[in-house]
């Protein structure tokens, strides 16, 4: 047990050097940069980017770049953003709290909605199973800046309501509503697959009734894959950040990621690359060590 | 359990804490429109950073915004030597920075250097400066600034808020591109903070007692904090307005101004901005802008009115030369230039040799179809007005390729690769000196690569002048012969939408046009 | 929905992008400024955008292109992501292990960089754009194969192969791929509906296709600055995309539960 646990975590430290050598190269091949574009824009000489280039370390080989990001980076220090000379650690800092607030009551609402959907929608209840069934469907395939801007205009023209009012919840709802589907999809196919099961029709045949099968059994073993599909989510929450955060003007690690790929502010993007995968990482342990909970029986 | 619960429900009950904003103190909401790449006025160049920072800064100078006229800032008078070489301030008394340190010639000589310093790598401040040579401090308040040859925008430069001086204190203490976020001032607003691609605060600077004479004293209805927020995305904007997320915004989607024009609780605050109007330039080296007869084809098939009813709903006048209409010496006579005749484009075309004579639909000479590159930055919805051009052109046989560049820099790149027949670009300004860098034949600017000895003296000649009437005839020429060679194809003056909400009341802004005089404005009285 | 209703309405709106820019003959490119955001009328079906253009005509030449975009980077999602997998479920303990950390590795990475780099690299415009989220795609297609030879493998009837002396390549060919085939499909599905979706977000963001391309997410981008005045210039594209998004994610959700 503590060998697989060794070997899971020492992967995952592997996952993160992976993402981070990869983005790092592939940034590194990419022409030009924040700085030269500031510089360039000053009609300053070639020898004064040339200076500033050399003082920030881009003119060193890059076998040398590369292992002193992974010194510094293993350090704590991920370096300082081209344009502001900001941290790159402080920057991500300061824009990770809005963000995690977001993404967390969105992975809260999307996991109850899903469920909840998802079980209506695997029972054969009459209109319910079938509009809840729908739903899901349609919320799979709307795309959310769609969405969210519809619901903005909704709310702000048709409706007159101030932001005040709507500013907390939209964005949460908005975010969560692609994931809300996704957990809804898994969750009615996994209840939809159990209550095949060959135990399950057992259950029934002894005679118990038709709710405390549901309830104990049927949730109990449905519920690994939606634990998965759960953690998974939380990995794609970010890209839904990125679009939730420009649509309703808010801080955040989805700003801060797109300013800087615009900007093309190299150290910034490397910075949030690395906070993806970390976050990546331990969604994915957090899910393994649920699903050991919930049903001991799962290897993956 | 439950304490696998308890995480989450903290984090819900943390969510629903969010701090409410305290009411109390008279508190709004800018709205900025783009995310300049810095916000320190020595360096960057951008307009936007003018919004928030000439409340916070000082000028030596400032321009009456109902007159234009050049009145008393941190200088309470000033004289010329004969030469024009020599300029000599004296300066105001009493005057504190908001971190205490004094004001004096001292200080302003220590901006001067910051500013002129190769370290800084200033992108407009230092340019405004021209040819300046350096500066003596006679005594604490007086100053003379010095000058290698006649130079007649200086004090138009000196009212600018990229020339706001500031306090030598803060400017040793933090290194160039980390002072941004600690300025020092001496203007009616202090700066609180700035965190990059959120926000930026100001808040009222309560010993302020200097200001130039337009500036009325703070009341009770004054305001007293503004945030400034980045809304880059232009939908946001109107939206924001209405539901109260801010109460100024600037640069609304004209279609959104038309759409809010019956709305009472807000106000439309349209500015024209001086300077260049949105253009295009024409590079004079390249097939088949390489000929006059092809540029002025191309001018004459553009329907500029077409544009500015389409995509600027009215709101801007359309452009007939390369200043706009409010900008100082703008000369008439260019009005109706080129107006749209497509007749005149084929016939342009035509004397220059072009027949379509392959079929396609487009021109062609010997052999090569009349194809024109056009750069296209996203700003100032040029997108659309080039997509408007494309179709435009089409129906007289040229074909254009729309290059979109999505930054400042990428636009530099693609123009330093010469492969463009239009790139879109302007900046703006009052003094028609800024024709400088886009006209004369070793302009930093100089994208139509248009060489002419005369337009070269014109400049030059109007650059040294002080005489207001020896300055028009001379720009009344520029703009003549820019015209007469089709250099531009003018679009439009720029107008700045700005709006805000009905309970603000003397939202004014100042002779540049984008830059709004925060200290004036009161909510309404209830 | 029933069967049949997803099938019709996916061959109806294939069949319309396909057939209709041919039925519908005004040119998407075609600017009017004095016709400028007309609502829906008989001229224009669905009106027109802030230039003037027909907006029916630009959904129908515009879903040519979003859906051959959708469709080239599913393929490319498939056709390099399915071999890795397979390899990495096939051979799990060494190699797999390895190529696993490299997939992950991919997938952590934010899809937005990953089109940066694409697009700094090659350019912008339909075809990096179909590399940018074909590449995005990959680790996903190559996770789920794996995970089901995996879960094939440890079927009996493997067991019973391999007892009777089956190479790894027999067995892959006779019994594995065959039993994947339906997941493989019922996923392709999903990334079809993914990639659709992402394009449009990329050019939602300004990192996809060029503002004037008739295509569905540079639609809705524009639909959204015009969105106060002229509703129905989004609206259009957004239902396209969600029927479309709909129809596929059923047809391949059945297919996928078939056993």
């Amino acid at each position: 047990m503590t060998a697989r646990l060794l070997w899971r975590i020492a992967s995952a430290l592997l996952v993160i050097w992976a993402a981070a050598t990869l983005a790092f190269f592939a940034l590194a091949i990419l022409p030009g940069d924040a700085i030269t574009n500031q510089l360039s824009q000053s009609g300053a000489d070639a020898d004064i980017i040339a200076e500033r280039r050399e003082a920030f370390g881009m003119n060193d080989p890059i076998e040398v770049r590369y292992l002193r990001f992974l010194l510094n980076a293993a350090k704590g220090d991920l370096g300082t953003s081209m344009l502001s000379g900001e941290p790159v650690s402080e920057a991500i800092l300061r824009s990770v709290p809005p963000t995690f607030t977001l993404a967390a009551s969105a992975l809260l609402f999307a996991s109850a909605a899903g469920i909840l959907t998802g079980i209506a929608a695997a029972l054969r209840l009459p209109l319910i199973s079938l509009i809840s069934s729908g739903l899901i469907s349609l919320v799979l395939s709307t795309p959310i800046y769609w969405t969210g801007t519809l619901a903005i205009y909704a709310l702000t023209v048709l409706l007159g309501l101030p932001a005040s009012q709507w500013n907390q919840a939209l964005p949460v709802i908005v975010l969560g509503f692609h994931t809300a589907g996704a957990i809804g999809r898994v969750t009615q196919g996994s209840i939809r697959d159990v209550l095949q099961a060959d135990y399950v029709r057992t259950a029934r045949a002894k005679g118990l009734r038709e709710r405390r099968i549901i309830g104990v059994h049927v949730l109990r073993a449905a519920l690994p894959p939606v634990i998965s599909v759960i953690a998974l989510q939380a990995g794609f929450l970010l890209s839904g950040a990125v679009i939730t955060e420009t649509l309703f003007v808010r801080p955040g690690i989805g700003r801060l990621l797109l300013d800087a790929v615009v900007q093309q502010d190299y150290p910034i993007v490397l910075g949030v690359v690395m906070l993806s995968a970390v976050i990546y990482v331990l969604t994915g342990l957090a899910a393994e060590v649920a699903l050991r909970f919930v049903d001991p029986r799962v290897v993956l | 359990m439950s304490s696998r619960w308890l995480p989450t429900l903290l984090l819900l009950l943390l969510f629903t804490c969010l701090p409410v904003r305290s009411q109390g103190n008279n508190r709004i909401i800018y709205g900025l429109t783009l995310q300049p790449s810095g916000f320190d006025p020595h360096i960057n160049r951008s307009s936007e950073l003018g919004i928030p920072l000439r409340q916070v800064y000082d000028t030596l100078v400032y321009r009456h915004p109902d007159t234009n006229e050049i009145v008393a800032g941190l200088a309470t008078d000033w004289s010329i030597s004969e030469d024009g070489l020599v300029y000599t301030f004296t300066l105001r008394q009493g005057v504190v920075f908001h971190d205490g340190t004094p004001f004096n010639a001292q200080a302003v000589g220590t901006n001067l250097d910051r500013i002129t310093s190769p370290q800084t790598a200033s992108q407009l401040a230092a340019f405004l400066l021209g040819p300046y040579a350096g500066y003596e401090v006679i005594d604490d308040y007086t100053i003379r600034i010095l000058l290698s040859s006649p130079y007649s925008p200086l004090l138009d430069s000196l009212a600018q808020v990229y020339l706001g001086i500031a306090s030598p204190t803060a400017l040793s203490q933090y290194s160039e591109n980390r002072y941004q976020f600690h300025q020092v001032g001496t203007g009616p607003f202090q700066f609180v903070e700035l965190v990059p691609g959120d926000r930026l605060v100001i808040e009222r600077n309560p010993d302020y007692n200097w200001g130039p004479v337009f500036y009325n004293p703070p009341t009770e209805q004054s305001i007293d904090q503004i945030e400034f927020r980045f809304f880059t995305a232009p939908p946001t904007r109107s939206l924001a307005l209405e539901s109260d997320q801010a109460q100024i915004m600037g640069e609304l989607l004209p279609t959104d101004a038309r759409a809010l024009t019956g709305n009472s609780t807000i106000q439309l605050v349209p500015q024209s901005v001086p300077g260049q109007p949105l253009q295009f330039l024409m590079n004079t080296n390249r097939f088949p802008t390489g000929s006059r007869g092809v540029r002025q084809a191309l001018i004459f098939g553009a329907n500029r009115n077409a544009i500015v009813d389409a995509v600027y709903q009215q709101f801007s006048p359309v452009a007939w030369g390369p200043l706009a209409a409010n900008t100082l010496y703008y000369d008439r006579s260019v009005q109706g230039l080129y107006a749209h005749d497509i007749g005149q484009a084929q016939a342009l075309l035509t004397a220059a040799g072009y027949s379509d004579s392959d079929n396609d639909g487009y021109l062609d000479i010997g052999g090569v179809t009349a194809t024109v590159d056009v750069i296209v930055p996203p700003w100032g919805l040029a997108p659309q007005v080039a997509e408007l051009l494309q179709d435009q052109w089409r129906t007289i046989g040229i074909r254009a390729t729309l290059k979109p560049v999505p930054t400042i820099g990428s636009l530099l790149d693609a123009v330093a690769s010469g492969e463009y027949n239009l790139v879109a670009f302007n900046t703006y300004g009052l003094d028609p000196v800024l024709l400088n860098d886009f006209y004369l034949s070793d302009g930093a600017n100089n994208y139509t690569g248009f060489v002419d000895d005369e337009l070269d003296d014109v400049l030059r000649e109007a650059t040294r002048q002080t005489d207001p009437a020896v300055r028009a005839a001379l720009y009344a020429r520029a703009q003549q012969i820019i015209m007469n060679e089709a250099l531009v194809l003018p679009i439009r003056d720029q107008v700045n939408l700005n709006a805000s909400s009905a309970v603000l009341t003397n939202l004014q802004f100042d002779p540049y046009g984008w830059f709004p005089l925060l200290n004036n404005v009161v909510l309404a009285a209830a | 929905m029933q069967r049949p209703v997803s099938v019709s309405i996916l061959l109806i709106v294939v069949a319309l992008v396909l057939v209709g820019p041919h039925i519908v003959l005004t040119d998407p490119m075609l600017t009017d400024s004095a016709a400028q955001l007309q609502p829906p009328n008989q001229q224009h079906l669905l009106g027109t955008d802030l230039l003037g253009r027909d907006v029916l005509s630009r959904v129908l030449h515009g879903g040519r292109l979003t859906l051959l975009i959708a469709g080239l980077s599913a393929l490319l999602a498939i056709g390099i992501g399915v071999p890795v997998g397979g390899i990495a479920g096939m051979w799990s303990d060494r190699i797999g292990a390895v190529l696993m950390i490299m997939v992950n590795a991919l997938l952590a990475i934010p899809s937005l960089v990953i089109a940066l780099v694409v697009v700094t690299l090659i350019g912008r415009g339909s075809l990096p754009l179909v590399v940018a989220l074909g590449i995005a795609q990959i680790a996903p297609v190559a996770v789920m194969t794996r995970t089901a030879i995996l879960t094939v493998r440890s079927e009996t009837y493997v067991d019973a192969a391999k007892s009777l002396g089956a190479t790894s390549l027999q067995i892959l060919w006779h019994h594995i791929l065959p039993n994947i085939r339906p997941t493989v499909l019922a996923y392709g599905g999903v990334v079809f509906s993914y990639t659709l979706l992402n394009g449009a977000a990329l050019s939602f963001l300004g990192v996809g296709n060029d503002l004037g391309t008739p295509d569905w997410g540079v639609m809705l981008a524009e639909g959204r600055a015009a969105f106060r005045t002229a509703p129905w210039i989004g609206i259009a594209p957004g239902v396209a995309i969600t029927l479309l998004v709909w129809v596929v994610n059923d047809l391949t959700d059945r297919a996928g539960t078939r056993r």
